[in-house]
């Protein structure tokens, strides 16, 4: 049913993240060795290793690709405190030693309002520009804007949000839609439980031009190591993945805009869940969506890779266990399928082996 | 390997993990792409009403398993051909696959698109296109030298007799040495009088019922007063005539599978059977038979037909098969028939949309197939539209073509983000690749003014640089396209400047020259080249300047003079540069034209 191939990243510490690029030809690693690499798919639909540089002067925790709208852009964050953006410059190599098959990706510009480990970086939905969100352990959350979208080396800080607790994770709602204030859920690994719920969602007001906490969700209170945001094909909810002790899977019902709502518009979201599952045994550390938001893969430290996917009626189960090593595991419950379609969608997932951050000093 | 990954293989590898498909296999592509022809012609003669009558849809249902049983042909003749023993058995397998599939499609079309009466006739059609094996008997039998001899004789009679075709089964009787004897004689003239129900028969069947019970007594009379005494043989063909379970026992591994028993019983105990009972009877049949806990997943697909259990035929097919080709198609099919049952969760129209969506997303992870999966999404009334956005620019356009080709779907579909991110995103590649007439096209194309005005930008430089224009022609062809960004209209512009210059015609050279300063569209970095440029036109005589024209360029030198420190940019080109010695040819020119303008102006007056 899966077939694995396998990629030498040769990192020289501990990979830290994996991102596909918009199409999942391309694919950035980031490691403990402060180093990122860049593979591509060539002719022959073979990984090859493009480009491999030194990033920061920490261990380099998220590594993320802007829409190809932007150029090739990639984002990373690091423990030294700073963010970066990077650019692919083509053809400008002239070395003759290295080989035509490698990239140049040159800095264009460091972020560094954070005065503490940067623990995310996400560039946001295209329809909103050139912006991207960032966060750190000190429980800041700040949002960069390129106004010039030609110019990278200008990144203007649109806001600064503070938490009282430090922030792990953050997602942005794909959502585009009249109907949908643009969003972003940041998650917090913060392990006391009696602080409250670790999961903020923030909304955009576009009379304010501010981002404002529209909801705290407050039935998870275990710490929360990474939160994604389904892709959303015209559905009238959001579906936001959690990786905490378990996987959650929660609906974000946006209020009915009636005539009544329309008065009020303080309304609030909907906060439903749809899964939690413990199949994992232990801490869920890395969740990831396939491109049409059917499937939700989730890595944990039982060395497994899980695949969980809906029926139209949002009753979620279990498709698929892959071992650390790529080798299949089947679902445990094969017999009951009709629910749970396994007909996938998209071709490539975040692997469990790859998001192993348990071994990491974090704090 | 169980338990936790160690660090030391997080530090190197990593895995990529795709879905392996049937549909991908070359062998299994003419499937794909002739199912969509056919998909979609349903799709036309359903119309937008979706009234579609029951023998077009008969007639669709045919063409998917005329298809099925080509591609189950392909895949046989490929694995005869194949080199490996692994990629034999792969291709059997699927051969495998689609025969069973085949065999499931048929029975849901006989068990929803027939007419429900007389469903029997029709099961027994499918029985005997499925299981041939009592015809090829009955030829080897026939072509031995001495038939009636042949130890299969018996077992081909008797396969002839449970698929009814009862004309094959009189000749072969007719053979037999012993056929002048009383008691074959008997048999031959009951089997040639037996009542055979048909759907499209004139005899009602409660007329049927009456004359086939009177044959039937007549059997059992006849079996009684001791008429095949004298044969073993004969006295089994007569209770299996007459529906005796103990007949079946005997003769019970003739059968291969468990429906074809149950529909042979069926026929010889209960031929008019309904639609209605036919569920439970099989149920009951496969619970006595087999026992329902070695259910295979094909023998409860078949249950589910048999009670026309829908949803538990999809969730079977769902789960046994690697893709949604079948349960897309078939519930489009049924759906089209009104038989797609609405559920109190999901309505049919829902369920036949999930499904369809399931199957062109599908096609959409594979590189070529896409552009039917695009089909598929068209007949999605709610959620195919916004589908098809999201998979749409989600495509790697690698080639122009592939991206012309997103694009005029996009376009024909009213799907115009996908066109504009498609156009910026090749407009972005263009230009990283120093492709620059390519670039400007694409931003026009795109409307994306500030990558409009940085293609135009670097167009201007690539021209300092070589003092020409490279992919001219794209830049003339542009027209109103030109309107994109300021930039690309001063580009347009300057161009025409060049032309008219060219061509001699001096007077709207240096007109045009003016109004780009003038009018501010022209950059400033480049006001310094346009200065240069007007040089040899102040220097003709007569002066192609007025006064007021040179006086204007006498003020944006001024301009340029005091500000350029301002905005200048780092490594300014040298031909952009306003050095002393240019200021000082360009100051001389431009009062020696002033001089001219107004010696000219003094002879008119």
């Amino acid at each position: 049913m899966f077939q694995a191939r396998t990629i030498n990243a040769e990192h020289k510490d501990l990979i830290h993240d994996v991102a596909y690029d918009f199409y999942g030809r391309r694919l950035a690693t980031c490691s403990s060795d402060q180093s990122v690499k860049v593979f591509d798919l060539d002719e022959n639909d073979e990984w090859r290793l493009t480009a491999d540089w030194k990033t920061h002067a920490g261990s380099v925790w998220k590594v993320n690709w802007a829409h190809p709208e932007f150029g090739q852009i990639l984002a990373t964050c690091s423990f030294d405190r700073t963010a970066a953006i990077w650019e692919e410059i083509v053809g400008e190599s002239g070395n003759s030693a290295q080989s035509k098959n490698q990239s140049h990706w040159v800095k264009r510009t460091s972020l560094v309002d954070s005065r503490t480990n940067v623990t995310d970086i996400k560039f946001a939905p295209k329809h909103m520009g050139l912006l991207l969100a960032m966060c750190s352990a000190d429980g800041g959350v700040r949002i960069y804007e390129a106004p010039d979208i030609m110019n990278l080396s200008q990144w203007s800080l649109q806001q600064e949000i503070t938490l009282k607790m430090p922030v792990s994770c953050l997602s942005w709602n794909p959502s585009f839609s009249r109907l949908h204030p643009p969003m972003l859920a940041v998650g917090s690994d913060d392990t006391n439980v009696a602080s409250g719920g670790k999961v903020f969602l923030f909304e955009y007001s576009e009379s304010s031009h501010r981002w404002s906490k529209a909801e705290t969700i407050n039935t998870i209170v275990d710490p929360v190591h990474d939160i994604a945001f389904a892709p959303n094909l015209g559905r009238s909810y959001h579906i936001l993945g959690i990786a905490s002790k378990d996987v959650r899977i929660v609906i974000l019902k946006p209020p009915q805009k009636d005539a009544y709502a329309a008065a009020c518009p303080t309304s609030q979201l909907e906060i439903l869940q749809a899964a939690q599952f413990d199949d994992h045994h232990s801490t869920v550390w890395r969740i990831s969506w396939n491109i049409t938001g059917t499937i939700l893969a989730s890595s944990g430290d039982d060395g497994c890779l899980r695949m969980w996917k809906a029926n139209y009626l949002q009753n979620w189960k279990c498709i698929a266990v892959l071992k650390g090593d790529g080798s299949g595991v089947s679902p445990e419950d094969g017999t009951d399928r009709d629910k749970a379609v396994s007909a996938a969608t998209a071709r490539y997932f975040k692997l469990g082996a790859i998001s192993n951050p348990n071994q990491v000093p974090w704090h | 390997m169980a338990g936790p990954v160690s660090p030391q293989t997080c530090k190197k590898k990593l895995y990529t993990i795709s879905w392996e498909r049937t549909l991908y296999n070359p062998f299994v592509r003419k499937l794909v792409n002739e199912s969509c022809g056919a998909f979609t012609s349903l799709q036309i003669k359903a119309g937008t009403d979706g009234q579609i009558s029951s023998s077009e849809l008969i007639k669709s249902s045919h063409q998917y398993r005329c298809i099925m049983n080509a591609c189950i042909e392909d895949l046989n003749q490929a694995a005869d051909l194949a080199n490996s023993v692994e990629s034999n058995q792969a291709l059997q397998e699927m051969s495998e696959i689609f025969y069973k599939a085949e065999l499931v499609w048929n029975l849901c079309e006989i068990l929803y698109l027939e007419n429900p009466l007389g469903i029997l006739p029709h099961l027994l059609e499918w029985i005997r296109i499925h299981f041939p094996n009592a015809v090829e008997e009955t030829g080897t039998v026939l072509a031995s030298p001495n038939p009636g001899l042949h130890e299969s004789y018996w077992k081909a009679l008797y396969g002839l007799v449970f698929q009814l075709r009862l004309e094959s089964a009189t000749k072969l009787l007719r053979i037999h040495p012993d056929f002048q004897s009383e008691a074959f004689q008997s048999a031959y003239e009951l089997l040639k009088k037996m009542p055979v129900f048909s759907a499209n028969s004139t005899v009602s069947a409660p007329e049927f019922t009456f004359r086939w019970n009177h044959w039937k007594e007549e059997c059992e009379s006849r079996t009684q007063a001791g008429d095949f005494f004298e044969s073993k043989d004969l006295e089994l063909l007569l209770e299996i005539l007459c529906g005796k379970e103990e007949a079946f026992e005997k003769v019970g591994d003739h059968f291969e599978t468990w429906y074809q028993r149950m529909i042979t019983q069926l026929t010889f105990t209960q031929p008019t059977i309904g639609t209605l009972s036919l569920g439970d009877e099989a149920e009951q049949f496969f619970a006595s038979l087999i026992g329902l806990d070695d259910l295979t997943s094909l023998d409860a697909t078949l249950l589910a037909v048999l009670r026309r259990d829908t949803r538990k035929v999809i969730g079977e097919m769902q789960g046994v098969l690697d893709n949604s080709w079948f349960t897309a198609h078939l519930a489009d099919l049924l759906y089209h028939a009104g038989a797609l049952q609405s559920f109190e969760d999901i309505n049919s129209l829902q369920l036949r949309e999930t499904l369809l969506r399931d199957y062109s997303i599908c096609l959409f992870s594979h590189q070529s197939l896409w552009s039917v999966g695009v089909l598929y999404l068209d007949h999605c009334p709610n959620v195919g539209s916004a589908t098809l956005e999201h998979l749409l620019t989600r495509l790697p356009c690698q080639s122009e073509m592939k991206a012309t080709k997103i694009i005029s779907l996009a376009e024909r579909r009213k799907l115009t983000s996908v066109v504009t991110s498609v156009c910026r995103v090749m407009g972005r590649r263009a230009l990283a690749n120093r492709r620059l007439g390519a670039a400007v096209a694409w931003a026009v194309k795109a409307q994306d003014a500030p990558l409009a005005t940085y293609a135009a930008d670097a167009v201007l430089k690539s021209y300092l640089q070589d003092s020409d224009f490279t992919s001219t022609d794209l830049l003339d062809s542009l027209g109103a396209g030109l309107l994109a960004s300021d930039r690309l209209a001063f580009l347009g512009k300057y161009r025409e400047f060049h032309r008219l210059y060219n061509s001699n015609d001096f007077h709207s050279a240096a007109g045009l020259l003016i109004s780009l300063i003038s009018s501010r569209i022209a950059p400033k970095y480049f006001w310094t080249v346009l200065l240069m440029d007007a040089l040899p036109l102040l220097e003709t005589n007569p002066p192609v300047f007025t006064s007021e024209q040179t006086y204007e360029l006498m003020q944006s030198l001024q301009e340029l003079t005091s500000s350029f420190q301002d905005d200048a940019e780092i490594n300014p080109h040298p031909n952009c540069q306003l050095n002393s010695d240019k200021t000082m040819l360009i100051t001389l020119a431009l009062s020696r034209n002033l001089a001219k303008c107004f010696v000219q102006q003094t002879v008119c007056d």
